[in-house]
C-alpha cells in the first residue's frame, strides 16, 4: 500500500515535470520562431529588394530627364552617370522587362491605356513606365499602352 | 481517426481585397499571396478575369489587365452573393459563388504551397448582416473551390477573436468599426460568457479609403493646374504616378506630420518639362478627407441607436481596415465613444487572423494561444553607473530562462547588489524596481575578476525567479517576484510610449555613463600599469602620466562630460608611452644579445611575450 502510494506520487510529480518541460519547449520554439522572423526580415533587407524598388523611381527620372537636356556637355556627363547607376543596379540582379512590340502578359505588364491600332489585339504599342525584374522576381510591372485592332483592317 | 491534426485555414473574403491566415506554432500567421506583397499589405484584390483566349486570372494579374478587358473582369462579386445574379462573360454564365470560388481556389493553392500539404478545411468570414442565402452561397463557393467550409463566422466576431476579446471576463458592448478600401461596416456586439452576439449593424457600401486617395489626388492635380495651367487628369501615366504618390503620402502621414511629394518630369509644355513638388501636412490631409470621415458619423450613430445604447455604453472598440490607422479616423471613433480603441493587432489583418484562430479552435490547436503569454516589458538588472542591462527583452514568450555573467566594479568588492528592474528606458532609475538583494561572501579580488552568473527564469504564470551565483565559490542568492507587480495594458503602453518619447535624452545619458565607465576603467588600468612597469619609463614621463591620470580622476568627480572625454583621450595617449618603452627596451635587449647564445635570446623573448600576454588578458577582461 505504502509503496504503491509512493509510486503514484512519483508518477504524478514526473508527469508534472514533463508537462513543464513541454511548456518550456513550446515557449522555446516560439522564441526561436521570433528569432527566425527577425532573421528573415534582416535577410530581406540584405536582399535589397525594397531599396532597389525605390531606386527605380530615381532611374525613371534619369530617363525622363535625359532626352530633355539641351546642353551637349551636360548630356555627356549625365549619360555617364545614368550608365553607372544602371550598372550598379544590374550588378545587383536588376533586369528590364521587354515590352514594346510584345504581346501583353498580365504577369509582367499592367495596362493603363488601350489604343485603336493596325497592330493585333494586345500588342504593346507604348511603354509608359518600364518594368523590372530582380533576378527571377518581377519587382515592378511595366505600365503599358496596348493595341485594340481596328476591325476590318 | 487521423493521427495528425489537420490545419484549418481562416479566410477573409472581402469585397475589395482578400487574404487568409493559419495557426502556425500556436500563432495566427498570414499566408502570403504567390504574387508577393503590394504597397497596401499582404492582401490581394478580389478580382477575377476571363481572357479572350480562355485563361482565368485571379488577384493582381486580373487587376493589371482590367483596363483592356472590362467585359471579362469581375470585381466585388461579394456584393452579389446569394442573389440570382449571373455574370455573362464571352458567352458563358457564372454565378457569384463561382466567381468567389476562383478567389478561394487561389487561396487554397497559395496555402498548399505555404504549408507544404494540401489544405482541405476552412473557416470563411462574412459581414454580420449577411442573411442565410448569402451565407449558404459563401459556403457553396468554398465547396466549388474544393474546400470544406467547417464554419462561417461574422467578420466582427473574427476581429474580436484576433484581439483576444473572447478571453475577457464580464459582459461587454463591443463596437467593431470596419473601414475598408470601399465599404464601411459598423457592428455592435454583446459579449458575455465567451459568446459574441451581433445586436446591430449599419454602414455605407460606397465609402472607404479609396475615396480618401481620390480626394488627395484631386487636390494635387488642382494645385498643379493652378501653378502651371496643365490638367494632369488627362494624362493616364501622370495620374497613375500622382495616385501612387498620394497613397504613399497618406500612409506616411499616419506616423509623421509632414511629407513631400516629388514627381520630376510629370509632364511638359512648350516652355519645357514640368515637375510636381508638393509639401503636404497631416493637417492638410485631414482637411481633405474631413468630409469622408464626417460621413462615418451617421452609420455609427445608427448602429448604436439600433442597439438601444448610448455611445458611452460601448466598452470595447475594435478597428478594422487600413484607413483606421489614420489618426483622424481613430480620433473620430474614440471621441464618439469616449474610449480608447483596442491595440496590438494589424487592423488590415485582424479578420483573417481571427478566422484562423477560429479554425485553430475547431482543429483543437488553440490551447497554445491561451497558455503562452509574453512579457510585456523588458526585464533586467542595474549595472555600473545606473544603467539598466536587459536580460529578457519585451515580447519574449514565457516560460523562458536567460542568464548572463557579470563581475565586480571595484577591487576587493565582496558584495554585489542585484537590483531587478522592469521597463524600456536605458537608465534603471526611470524604470520600475521589482526587487533587490545582495550576494555576499565573494572572495576579495581585483575588479573584473569574480564571475557572477545572474539568471532570470519566468514560469508560465509570469512568476519571475532571479538568482545570482558566484561561480568561484558556488554561493547563491535568489529572489522570487510574483505577479503583484503586473501592470495593466494602459500602464504598459504608457511605459513603452515614455521610452519612445525620451529615447533621445536617454541615449545621451547612457552615452555619458559609458564615457564615465570608460574613464574609470582607464584610471584603474593606468594605476595598474604604473605599478607594474613604472620603472620602464623616466620619472619625468611617469610624473606626466600621473598628472594626466589625476586630472581625469578629478574630472570624474565633476559633471563636465566633455572634460572627462578630453582627459580620457589625453591619458590614453600618455599611457601608451609605457607600452612603447616596454617594447623598445625589449627590442634593444634583443639586438644587444643578437650575437650572444641563441638559447639565451629565446628565453628573453619568451619572457617578454609572457608579460605582454598577461597584460593583454587583463584588458580583455575589463572589456567584458
Amino acid at each position: 500500500m505504502e509503496s504503491r502510494r509512493r509510486t503514484k506520487k512519483q508518477l504524478e510529480s514526473e508527469l508534472k515535470e514533463r508537462g513543464e518541460e513541454i511548456l518550456r519547449l513550446k515557449a522555446e520554439f516560439e522564441n526561436y520562431r521570433k528569432h527566425l522572423d527577425r532573421e528573415r526580415e534582416a535577410f530581406i533587407k540584405v536582399a535589397n529588394e525594397q531599396l532597389i524598388r525605390q531606386l527605380l523611381e530615381v532611374l525613371d527620372n534619369f530617363e525622363r530627364a535625359l532626352p530633355l537636356i539641351k546642353d551637349e556637355k551636360a548630356i555627356e556627363g549625365i549619360t555617364m552617370i545614368h550608365k553607372q547607376f544602371k550598372k550598379v543596379l544590374e550588378d545587383a540582379g536588376l533586369r528590364r522587362i521587354e515590352s514594346l512590340g510584345r504581346r501583353f502578359d498580365p504577369y509582367y505588364h499592367e495596362v493603363l491605356l488601350q489604343e485603336e491600332s493596325k497592330e493585333e489585339d494586345d500588342i504593346i504599342v507604348e511603354e509608359l513606365q518600364p518594368g523590372y525584374m530582380l533576378k527571377d522576381k518581377v519587382i515592378r510591372h511595366a505600365k503599358v499602352k496596348i493595341a485594340k485592332n481596328m476591325k476590318g483592317d | 481517426m487521423a493521427d495528425k491534426r489537420e490545419k484549418i485555414i481562416g479566410i477573409d473574403l472581402g469585397t475589395s481585397n482578400s487574404q487568409a491566415a493559419v495557426i502556425l506554432g500556436g500563432k495566427p500567421t498570414i499566408i502570403p499571396s504567390a504574387e508577393g506583397a503590394t504597397y497596401a499589405g499582404k492582401m490581394f484584390p478580389s478580382v477575377v478575369a476571363f481572357t479572350k483566349d480562355g485563361q482565368v486570372l485571379v488577384g493582381e494579374p486580373a487587376r493589371r489587365q482590367a483596363v483592356s478587358n472590362p467585359d471579362g473582369t469581375i470585381t466585388a462579386a461579394k456584393r452579389k452573393m446569394g442573389a440570382k445574379h449571373k455574370y455573362k462573360v464571352y458567352g458563358k454564365e457564372y454565378t457569384p459563388q463561382q466567381i468567389s470560388a476562383y478567389i478561394l481556389q487561389k487561396i487554397k493553392t497559395d496555402s498548399d504551397a505555404f504549408l507544404g500539404e494540401p489544405v482541405k478545411k476552412a473557416v470563411i468570414t462574412v459581414p454580420a448582416y449577411f442573411n442565410d442565402n448569402q451565407r449558404t452561397a459563401t459556403k457553396d463557393a468554398g465547396t466549388i473551390a474544393g474546400l470544406e467550409v467547417v464554419r462561417i463566422i461574422n467578420e466582427p466576431t473574427a476581429a474580436a477573436l484576433a484581439y483576444g476579446l473572447d478571453r475577457n471576463e464580464g459582459e461587454h458592448n463591443i463596437m467593431v468599426f470596419d473601414f475598408g478600401a470601399g465599404t464601411l461596416d459598423v457592428t455592435i456586439m454583446e459579449f458575455g460568457e465567451g459568446v459574441f452576439e451581433v445586436v446591430s449593424t449599419s454602414g455605407d457600401t460606397q465609402l472607404g479609403g479609396r475615396d480618401m486617395d481620390e480626394a488627395v489626388v484631386n487636390w494635387l492635380v488642382e494645385e498643379f493646374r493652378k501653378d502651371t495651367g496643365i490638367d494632369l487628369s488627362k494624362d493616364r501615366m501622370a495620374t497613375q504616378r500622382v495616385r501612387e504618390a498620394a497613397e504613399k503620402a497618406k500612409i506616411e502621414l499616419s506616423t509623421v506630420l509632414e511629407t513631400e511629394i516629388n514627381l520630376p518630369y510629370i509632364t511638359a509644355d512648350q516652355t519645357g518639362p514640368k515637375h510636381l513638388t508638393q509639401k503636404i501636412q497631416r493637417s492638410k490631409l485631414e482637411e481633405l478627407v474631413g468630409s469622408i470621415v464626417k460621413r462615418c458619423r451617421a452609420p455609427t450613430e445608427q448602429a448604436v441607436k439600433d442597439a438601444k445604447l448610448k455611445p458611452e455604453d460601448v466598452t470595447k472598440i475594435i478597428l478594422v481596415g487600413g484607413p483606421t490607422r489614420m489618426p483622424i479616423v481613430k480620433k473620430f471613433i474614440e471621441d464618439f465613444t469616449g474610449k480608447k480603441a483596442e491595440r496590438g493587432v494589424d487592423p488590415m489583418e485582424c479578420v483573417a487572423m481571427g478566422a484562423a484562430i477560429q479554425g485553430g479552435v475547431l482543429a483543437g490547436e488553440v490551447k497554445d494561444i491561451v497558455l503562452l503569454d509574453v512579457t510585456p516589458l523588458t526585464l533586467g538588472v542595474e549595472t555600473l553607473g545606473g544603467v539598466a542591462t536587459a536580460l529578457i527583452e519585451r515580447n519574449t514568450t514565457i516560460p523562458t530562462k536567460k542568464s548572463q555573467i557579470f563581475t565586480t566594479a571595484a577591487d576587493m568588492q565582496t558584495t554585489v547588489t542585484i537590483h531587478v528592474v522592469q521597463g524600456e528606458r536605458p537608465m534603471s532609475a526611470d524604470n520600475t524596481s521589482l526587487g533587490m538583494f545582495n550576494l555576499t561572501g565573494i572572495p576579495p579580488a581585483p575588479r573584473g575578476i569574480p564571475q557572477i552568473e545572474v539568471a532570470f527564469d519566468i514560469d508560465a504564470n509570469g512568476i519571475l525567479n532571479v538568482s545570482a551565483k558566484d561561480l568561484g565559490t558556488g554561493r547563491e542568492q535568489r529572489i522570487t517576484i510574483t505577479a503583484s507587480t503586473k501592470l495593466s495594458k494602459d500602464e504598459i503602453s504608457k511605459m513603452v510610449g515614455e521610452a519612445e518619447k525620451h529615447a533621445e535624452e536617454d541615449r545621451k545619458r547612457k552615452d555619458e555613463i559609458e564615457i564615465r565607465n570608460n574613464a574609470d576603467g582607464l584610471v584603474y588600468n593606468t594605476e595598474k600599469v604604473l605599478a607594474e612597469f613604472g620603472d620602464k619609463v623616466t620619472s619625468e614621463q611617469k610624473k606626466q602620466i600621473e598628472d594626466v591620470k589625476n586630472s581625469l580622476k578629478k574630472a570624474l568627480e565633476g559633471e563636465d562630460i566633455d572634460e572627462i572625454k578630453k582627459k580620457t583621450e589625453e591619458l590614453t595617449k600618455a599611457v601608451q608611452v609605457i607600452g612603447t618603452q616596454v617594447y623598445q627596451q625589449a627590442q634593444a635587449a634583443q639586438s644587444a644579445q643578437a650575437s650572444g647564445a641563441g638559447e639565451e635570446e629565446k628565453k628573453e623573448r619568451k619572457k617578454d611575450e609572457d608579460v605582454v600576454d598577461a597584460e593583454y588578458k587583463v584588458e580583455e577582461e575589463e572589456k567584458k
